[in-house]
């Protein structure tokens, strides 16, 4: 307690000095989780992909074709196209083959996940929506009115496939995505009751698939499988990084010379009162505790200052990228370290061999 | 009490060395009041910071209560200034932004009196000795150069230290409250308190009941 109070004064007495490195170090902290949290949602959307167990294939068809069934021989396979998402009011329908479906990861809160039943429609709904399991509900789609019972509860953080979503790069965390339907309702079903319009793109999911086969199917749709999805989206990181890396390189310097600058500001700040804290008893291991007591309360600020940078940064621009990851925590974490102890280490170094001299 | 044996302090610059005291030998009593005096770069302060374990000697032994005190162990040196000597240097070392209550109870806060009350008692029985018990709640920029003087003087008592330490604690005052100080340190040597004062102040030379005279360093018998 005593420490706490001795570094809260030390804190206080260049509380304008302190709030610029508070905020120097929460901006640092910030753009460093903000990089890595595009990094994860680049391996996140990877692995979604390792959720496909079965032979998988991503096509986008080329104009006026279709898959014949000739083209699939004897093989069994299952094609499930992606429909448009349908926005009615404050609702948001999403349809999926149930193959599909059944790869994303949504967790479930309460009931059970859909399954393919001829006679009624089953759908999971959202939490924050207005339907429990086991309520049936009637909702008009272009013109025509559906009935749906309610068989599961997910969170309103919901993984969906984007069916609008082509490119001839397609990569993975184009097709999937996180989104947050927070104050509105979602219900994803699993049906070829409700049509509606398709973008010519969907997944094809096969017992036995070889290379001969694809190269046929490349003749009518742009095919892509689980390895040129993950590749891609590999590819696109990289370009990323090797556009933005005298950015990085510069931001590296930055960051490296704030660090020091942190720890030598920190130590020259309160270098004076310290020999005299030494002066009058203060030893080694009470210096360290001394400056520990006093980065806890600079600790706190930047916890603070980073929450308002975020908030700010929802405000202004999408920042969903920034996730509570343990890498995001063991990067900070570090970081901080690295300055608190590198600051500890210079002042008990300095007050050592110095406070002789200048009191 | 305390016992210096041949104890030299060696400064070097470019290449050259320089004595800032040289073969000091001394011992000094419980109860005494020793004046340190000597021109302008004889070796007082030099000598009084070795005295008072804030600086180290280069050579020689120093005793106190005939145990060598070994000058690398620093926590053992933290020690002795914190609860054995009190320590008022000539700067002060007042620390601007602090009350004074905060600036007396300083050394406390590194002491073995862990109870919140003693501590209090023990600032505000220093303040009252030094009598600027008044000021308390001032905030030490505010003051004049004679009652930083008496704040500085109550740090060095809080602790009950034996042996009280000052470097020219009269300087640069008017001779009122020059007085009042040395009434201050007579008081504090009646009570027993071993009193080691560096100062070329002749006022101050006469409350000493000893006198070490130093030039370039050495002791002039």
């Amino acid at each position: 307690m005593v420490y706490l109070n001795l570094g809260y004064k030390l804190f206080r007495r260049k509380l304008f000095l302190n709030i610029v490195l508070i905020i120097q170090l929460a901006v640092i902290l910030f753009i460093i989780n903000y990089g890595l949290g595009i990094y994860n949602n680049y391996v996140k959307a990877n692995k979604y992909l390792d959720n496909f167990d079965q032979t998988f294939l991503y096509y986008t068809l080329r104009d006026g074709y279709n898959f014949s069934d000739e083209l699939f021989g004897n093989n069994e396979v299952i094609n499930e196209p992606l429909y448009s998402r349908i926005e009615t009011g404050n609702c948001y329908i999403f349809n999926y083959g149930i193959h599909t479906s059944t790869y994303l990861k949504n967790q479930l809160i309460s009931g059970r996940w859909i399954e393919e039943n001829s006679q009624i429609i089953e759908c999971v709904v959202s939490s924050d929506g207005q339907y429990d399991v086991g309520d049936s509900f009637l909702k008009k789609i272009e013109h025509i009115e559906y009935k749906f019972i309610v068989v599961g509860k997910i969170k309103s953080q919901i993984e969906i496939i984007d069916p609008s979503r082509k490119s001839y790069e397609m990569k993975s965390n184009m097709l999937f995505y996180e989104e947050n339907f927070s104050n509105r309702t979602v219900i994803i079903c699993s049906t070829n009751k409700i049509i509606s319009k398709t973008y010519g793109n969907g997944f094809l999911f096969f017992d036995n698939l070889d290379s001969n086969m694809i190269d046929e199917f490349r003749n009518c749709a742009k095919i892509f499988t689980i390895d040129d999805l993950k590749q891609n989206t590999l590819n696109e990181f990289k370009s990323q990084v090797t556009a933005y890396l005298p950015l990085i390189i510069c931001f590296t310097i930055i960051m490296i010379i704030s660090l020091i600058l942190t720890s030598v500001i920190n130590v020259l700040n309160n270098r004076k009162i310290l020999e005299i804290y030494n002066l009058y008893g203060l030893d080694s291991l009470k210096t360290i505790k001394l400056l520990l007591a006093y980065f806890l309360w600079l600790i706190l600020g930047i916890i603070i200052t980073i929450n308002i940078i975020f908030m700010i940064s929802l405000i202004l621009f999408d920042v969903s990228n920034v996730c509570l990851k343990l890498n995001n925590v063991l990067l900070s974490v570090s970081f901080l370290l690295c300055v608190i102890f590198s600051s500890i280490g210079f002042a008990v170094i300095l007050i050592n061999r110095t406070h002789r001299r200048s009191i | 009490m305390i016992e210096l044996r041949n104890i030299n302090k060696i400064y070097t610059t470019n290449n050259r060395e320089k004595f800032a005291v040289k073969d000091i030998s001394i011992k000094i009593d419980k109860g005494e009041f020793v004046g340190i005096i000597g021109p302008s770069g004889a070796g007082k302060s030099t000598l009084l910071h070795i005295l008072s374990c804030v600086d180290s000697p280069t050579t020689g032994v120093y005793l106190f209560n005939e145990n060598i005190v070994d000058f690398k162990k620093q926590k053992e040196l933290s020690q002795l200034r914190n609860s054995t000597f009190g320590i008022c240097l000539q700067n002060l070392n007042l620390i601007e932004s602090y009350t004074v209550f905060e600036n007396v109870l300083l050394p406390l806060h590194f002491s073995k009196r862990k109870d919140k009350k003693t501590k209090y008692e023990a600032v505000i029985n220093a303040l009252e000795f030094s009598n600027i018990l008044f000021e308390k709640d001032s905030f030490v920029k505010k003051l004049s150069s004679g009652e930083k003087q008496r704040v500085g003087i109550a740090r060095a008592i809080v602790n009950n230290p034996e042996v009280i330490f000052l470097d020219e604690p009269t300087s640069s005052l008017d001779n009122q409250t020059k007085m009042g100080i040395l009434m201050l340190l007579k008081e504090l040597n009646e009570i027993g308190k071993t009193i080691v004062v560096a100062t070329h102040d002749v006022d101050v030379i006469n409350y000493c009941t000893r006198i070490i005279k130093l030039d370039k360093g050495e002791i002039i018998n």
